[in-house]
């Protein structure tokens, strides 16, 4: 009996240790990654790390142009969003709330809310339709007139390696994000920019 | 010492064998689901049931195409999204799969798709967010639908109806330029009207590029006009399921064959459609394309590579049987038998798609119509009647239909396809 519990204890301490190292091996993590301080790119595609630096160059640079005037206070600007001119399903959505945001936060430029425009006419004229108390109605024709419209297209250029003996499959992708700053008045452009990525990745072709 | 190391790769080969023509139940379960007229169910079976993983991307490509016939087209959007991403991920050379393969055949290996299917993907999205209302996602897709035909070109350029929905899916978005570059490049290769020439003349002359215009002009054939008065419906009909692949098989001696996938050869007419309205019949632009043209082409882009592989998997398997049957001869009859035996063609392929597929243009007068299409298929004829279609000048509204095999069946399509919606597209129709 002691013979055979001594003969069998190494094949069972290795497979113990084998299945506790392949288990380890193959457990989940997670990792919290800070966009502040990350810059992080699996692939050529375009992705968050893209989306802080276009935000980042295009707000500073609208802060800083001495193109629009602030002689009657802080211009008053609409959005009217980024078309989406790339291969990829990308929420241009997302840039232009943020450098909206970044822009209230600065304070150098006020912005009218054309997304809630129909939701603030129907609030308003619900409270004008006798359902709100005279006193607590908001007074009507007091809406921000806009001076400028904010606006901008992102673009994008993908050129893969062509069909050759290789290890690798490398594509570069060319982002181009333009910005333009309209005035209403005169339909003229008081600003422009634009922010350019392009990057290369490199895929295996062969794998296990 | 030799020799256990043949058995043990016998032994191998043994065990792969047994293991390389599994099925797949629920891919077939939900398929016969479909073709039996009950889209929701196979969704469900989709869903639920697990599908082998060297099958993943069919399952993704069944389920988009189902969702779209059952009208649901946001699961849809999602699942061929999911297709593409793993088209993508699946783009490489697996040593361990192809080391399986050669001792077995090609039913191991993950399904990555032909190149036509590949290009299929983005049409049915391009339907998808149009039918949405979303032409901006639509032209994402036409620009990804691009570099598919930018790499096998050569093979799908017949495809006119893609080719002609990424056109379209460029004019809805607004991008006028991007549609005329399309529209002229599809006019050039065809040389004559398929059903395109007055959305491209009409683009042209949005554009002012009035040479071209008077070229396009100079095809139309059709005697649909449009005015500003006018909107239009779009109607994408899928008719009849497409031919499956088949087993080409060429003996090399009586021991030793190769198998091939094929499509079958059998003519078939395309469709034709006629369109009226209120009972009277109504003009409009049609482009029909049959599918298995296009597979077929696709298939023989392969033709080198896939006889390459049979060749290197005759030897493979030739060389095992030669080594087992030097130390026991009844042994390797038994492996010539078995790897006679699985020496299957890999005829796996996207079998819920369409026979034929139409894109009917139907200018119309503003206010509600009920349309009336009927499909002439061979000797079968399918009505569609599209009920109370809200027209507005200026603008488009898109409907899907499948009729035939894969229909879903009217009591339970009737909601799905009652929800279709009126979706008007932004881009306006300028009167020529």
């Amino acid at each position: 009996m002691i013979f055979a519990t001594h003969r069998f204890a190494r094949p069972l301490q290795a497979v113990i240790i084998a299945t506790a190292v392949l288990t380890t091996g193959c457990a989940a993590t997670t990792r919290t990654i800070n966009p502040d301080e990350d810059t992080i790119h699996y692939d050529a595609n375009y992705d968050f790390s893209d989306k802080k630096e276009i935000v980042a160059a295009l707000t500073d640079s609208l802060m800083n142009t001495p193109n629009v005037s602030r002689e009657n206070g802080k211009p008053i600007i609409v959005t009217y969003g980024i078309a989406n001119e790339t291969s990829e399903h990308i929420n241009t959505g997302g840039i232009s709330d943020d450098i909206r945001l970044s822009l209230l936060k600065a304070g150098e430029y006020r912005f009218v809310n054309r997304k809630q425009r129909d939701n603030t006419l129907a609030e308003s004229d619900f409270q004008h339709a006798g359902f709100v108390p005279p006193e607590q109605r908001i007074a009507e024709g007091r809406q921000l007139g806009a001076n400028y419209i904010l606006a901008g297209t992102l673009r994008s250029i993908e050129k893969k390696q062509p069909r050759q003996w290789r290890l690798n499959k490398r594509k570069l992708v060319y982002y181009s994000l333009n910005l333009e700053l309209t005035n209403i008045q005169s339909g003229e452009i008081s600003w422009a920019d634009n922010v350019e990525i392009a990057r290369e990745s490199k895929q295996p072709i062969i794998g296990w | 010492m030799f020799s256990l190391i043949r058995y043990r790769a016998a032994l191998l080969s043994a065990v792969v064998l047994t293991q390389g023509c599994a099925g797949s139940g629920p891919l077939s379960d939900a398929r016969s689901q479909f073709f039996s007229g009950y889209p929701q169910a196979a969704l469900v079976t989709l869903e639920t049931d697990s599908v082998a993983k060297r099958n993943r991307l069919l399952a993704h490509l069944d389920r988009g195409l189902i969702a779209h016939t059952a009208g649901e087209y946001e699961q849809s959007v999602d699942a061929f999204k999911t297709a593409a991403a793993l088209v993508d991920e699946l783009n490489f050379i697996s040593v361990r799969e192809q080391s399986a393969s050669l001792v077995t055949n090609d039913w191991v290996t993950a399904y990555k798709g032909e190149y036509s299917e590949r290009l299929w993907i983005h049409s049915f999205q391009m339907m998808n967010f149009l039918l949405l209302n979303k032409p901006e996602s639509a032209a994402v897709e036409a620009r990804q639908a691009l570099q598919v035909l930018d790499e096998h070109g050569e093979n799908l350029k017949n495809d006119w109806y893609t080719r002609a929905l990424i056109a379209m899916s460029f004019e809805a978005a607004g991008k006028a330029d991007s549609a005329h570059i399309e529209y002229k490049k599809l006019l050039v290769d065809t040389g004559r009207d398929i059903g395109m020439a007055r959305r491209a003349w009409q683009n042209a002359k949005r554009l002012g590029r009035q040479q071209d215009a008077e070229q396009f002009k100079e095809l139309i054939t059709t005697s649909a006009t449009t005015a500003k008065s006018k909107g239009e419906l779009v109607v994408f009909v899928q008719t009849g399921s497409i031919p499956r692949k088949m087993s080409g098989e060429i003996f090399i001696d009586p021991s030793l064959y190769a198998s091939f996938p094929v499509y079958p050869n059998i003519e078939r007419p395309n469709v034709s459609l006629m369109v009226s309205k209120d009972g009277a019949d109504q003009a409009a632009d049609v482009i029909s394309v049959q599918l298995v043209d296009i597979s077929r082409a696709a298939l023989a882009a392969r033709a080198t590579r896939i006889t390459a592989k049979q060749a290197l998997r005759i030897a493979a398997k030739k060389g095992i049987v030669d080594a087992v049957s030097d130390d026991n001869e009844l042994l390797g009859a038994l492996f010539t038998v078995a790897f006679l035996s699985s020496e299957i063609a890999d005829t796996r392929s996207w079998e819920t798609l369409p026979a034929h597929i139409s894109l009917v243009q139907v200018p119309l007068d503003a206010g509600t119509h009920t349309v009336r299409l009927q499909v002439q298929d061979g000797s079968r004829s399918h009505d569609i009647t599209v009920p109370d279609v809200d027209i507005q000048a200026g603008r488009t509204s898109y409907r899907s239909y499948r009729v035939g095999i894969g229909a879903p069946r009217p009591d339970l399509s009737n909601e799905s396809l009652d929800n279709t919606e009126t979706l008007d597209g932004p881009e306006t129709l300028p009167s020529p």
